[in-house]
């Protein structure tokens, strides 16, 4: 579970990388950074409160039903996933929408657990040629070609 | 006016526009009928396809979306005790147990009639407010503008959360990514780090698909990954009674419901108006004022119809006022209205005090498809009431690989930019981090859509008091506004929040 005095201390610090560094350097003219540094105050205040109420309560956290870190196995699964996406986008500009979509689509499915060969390679076949119909015949957009299609 | 009511009526009348809200309703309650998906992850995902519509049909698709989502909420709610959609849980109380003795059917049913009769009942409070709202903000300057969206936004983080500060936190993230991009007064870059792409600032798709599809699916994999020998599966044996009448509602079990649902259509209407409460609360306080005037109130809990109207009843009365700080001010009421604001967006149509004037022929018709949407509501879900637990048993390895696809799609086909795909993909690890801190996504993304409305306010409110920052705190209407931030955040904390707590109990 996380503590509200690690958040806190996670945005202040934030904060004070925005306030001193990336607003200085990214922000030209002090008219121009009024705003955003508005922001920053605006981040600074709630951030402070909850590292006080931390030091107040130490054990005191909240916590929604899906927060808190997963166990090791499950994040490095998540973390895989990830990649898989990132490959998926990677390689849309490669091999195309559809080749990337369909393979990266069937990788999903497959790190999901199914094992279904009709269900594997069938969702994602009709996804796609549903997708093929809808968006690039008829609304006429064309998607990213690539080597493969 | 008589020249926008019969532009109106000339635009409800182009059958694309009654063709889209259906679809809009259509995929709608599909997608909030499978467990998994909820009304706002239809509006995201469907939202990019918008961009090809006319602004009537495309916004009435994304309106149909929330109507039809909203009830779909209630078919897992009432069938496998999952709540479809956080509003459903009071439907849960009584539909769940209503199933377990068979009657479904009728439960789902009351659930239909009391979604349309009060989602109607809404639209026509909309209707009736919209006109006076938005003369009064044609009278309102930017200083109390300014005050008026900071009002929203510390009611929204406060009310919308379950921890003011980590709502305060979101909003404030939201605030500051709005100011990636370009100086609206001077022209000047600023927080694009050299970044050719980002100098419009974020894509609003990319960032919104990112952070509530991607982020989501991310979320739903570890829960997955975690209980995937235990969990429940939802396709399980549903009983159902030979009997005929405990699949229909009969007329007076509709006449003795009748006073429950106008009474948590009312509930519902008072809470809409007010940004960021949501239907989650509407339904929550219905169900208890429900069961407070009922003859019998030891039935609630254990399968009472009347706790299933004032349920949905509730959350559905929230949908139309909700929309009344969105068409006369701009300001989104909760997520699913922040949504449908970026659909206007797309469009390239600003809501807010002049809209009605600008554009009024636009939206009495929207008002128009609005009410016609209802009865589409009604007809699908009579239609599909019967066939409504397959679409709960969809695997969810085929679900989670088509958000993907679907996210990839529909960050890209907004501007054709591979650099939006990976925005999207930037935002989705971002809200995935950020549900683990708790922070709240609704809430950041609200922010982010009013982060321009907000900063062009304080600045012309800057520019006519010479610099003077006491311009917030020196106009009567301004001061209201601020005394108004804080009590209604007082009253939050100390009243409603109990009372949701003590239903939830």
């Amino acid at each position: 579970m996380l503590q509200d005095r690690a958040i806190g201390c996670l945005f202040l610090g934030l904060c004070a990388l925005l306030w001193f560094v990336v607003l200085p350097m990214e922000v030209p003219g002090e008219e121009q950074i009024i705003y955003p540094r508005l922001t920053v105050i605006f981040m600074v205040i709630p951030a402070l409160f909850m590292v006080l109420r931390g030091l107040r309560r130490p054990g005191a956290a909240h916590a929604s039903a899906r927060a808190g870190m997963p166990e090791r196995a499950v994040l490095f699964r998540i973390f895989l996933l990830m990649l898989l996406m990132a490959l998926c986008i990677a390689l849309t500009s490669v091999a195309g929408f559809f080749a990337a979509n369909f393979l990266c689509a069937v990788g999903y499915m497959l790190f999901f657990g199914e094992r279904r060969l009709s269900r594997v390679l069938g969702v994602p076949a009709i996804l796609l040629a549903a997708i093929y119909v809808i968006v690039v015949r008829l609304l006429h957009y064309p998607l990213p070609e690539g080597i493969l299609f | 006016m008589i020249d926008d009511l019969m532009g109106a009526l000339q635009l409800i009348l182009a059958w694309e526009n009654f063709f889209w809200a259906f679809v809009g309703v259509l995929c709608g309650f599909v997608m909030g009928a499978i467990p998994g998906l909820t009304d706002t992850m239809a509006i995201v995902l469907l939202l990019p396809f918008t961009y090809y519509l006319g602004p009537v049909a495309g916004i009435s698709m994304l309106m149909g979306l929330s109507k039809g989502g909203n009830f779909g909420g209630s078919v897992p709610a009432i069938l496998f005790n999952i709540p479809g959609t956080p509003q459903a849980m009071c439907t849960t109380f009584d539909g769940y147990p209503l199933t377990r003795q068979g009657k479904s059917g009728k439960a789902l049913n009351m659930a239909l009639l009391a979604s349309v009769l009060a989602d109607a009942m809404s639209d026509l409070v909309l209707i009736f407010l919209a006109a006076p709202v938005a003369a009064i903000a044609l009278r309102i300057g930017p200083p109390e503008y300014t005050m008026v969206v900071i009002f929203s936004l510390v009611v929204i983080s406060v009310a919308a959360t379950q921890d003011p500060l980590r709502g305060l936190l979101s909003t404030a993230l939201g605030l500051f990514l709005a100011c990636v991009g370009t100086d609206p007064e001077y022209g000047t870059g600023r927080l694009t780090f050299g970044i050719v792409e980002l100098a419009d600032g974020f894509g609003l798709m990319p960032m919104v698909i990112g952070l509530l599809a991607f982020s989501e699916v991310l979320l739903q994999a570890e829960q997955h990954f975690r209980a995937r020998a235990g969990a429940r599966r939802p396709d399980a044996a549903i009983a159902v009674s030979r009997n005929p009448d405990d699949s229909v509602v009969s007329r007076a079990e509709l006449k003795r419901c009748m006073p429950t649902i106008f009474r948590s259509t009312l509930v519902g209407s008072a809470v809409g108006i007010i940004p960021g409460i949501g239907t989650t609360v509407g339904a929550y306080l219905s169900y208890l004022w429900a069961r407070k005037k009922s003859k019998t109130p030891q039935l609630f809990g254990k399968g009472a119809l009347e706790g299933i109207a004032a349920s949905e009843a509730g959350n559905n009365a929230v949908n139309g006022p909700n929309l009344v700080p969105l068409v006369t001010l701009g300001i989104p009421g909760n997520l699913a209205a922040a949504l449908i604001l970026g659909g206007f967006m797309i469009k390239g149509l600003v809501p807010g005090p002049r809209f009605m004037e600008d554009h009024g022929a636009l939206l009495y018709a929207l008002f128009g498809v609005l009410l016609i949407s209802n009865v589409f509501t009604f007809a699908i879900g009579k239609a599909f009431i019967p066939y409504v637990r397959y679409l709960s048993a969809v695997p969810k390895t085929a679900l989670y690989a088509c958000i993907l696809v679907f996210s990839i799609l529909g960050s890209y086909v907004f501007n054709g930019s591979i650099a939006d795909v990976w925005v999207m993909f930037g935002f989705g690890i971002l809200g995935y981090v950020l549900t683990k801190m708790s922070l709240n996504l609704p809430t950041l993304i609200v922010a982010f859509f009013l982060g321009q409305l907000l900063e062009e306010k304080v600045r012309q409110s800057l520019i006519i008091a010479d610099g003077d920052w006491t311009i917030f705190f020196t106009r009567p209407l301004a001061l209201t506004f601020a005394v108004l931030t804080v009590v209604a955040v007082a009253v939050y904390m100390t009243r409603i929040r109990k009372v949701a707590g003590h239903v939830a109990d």
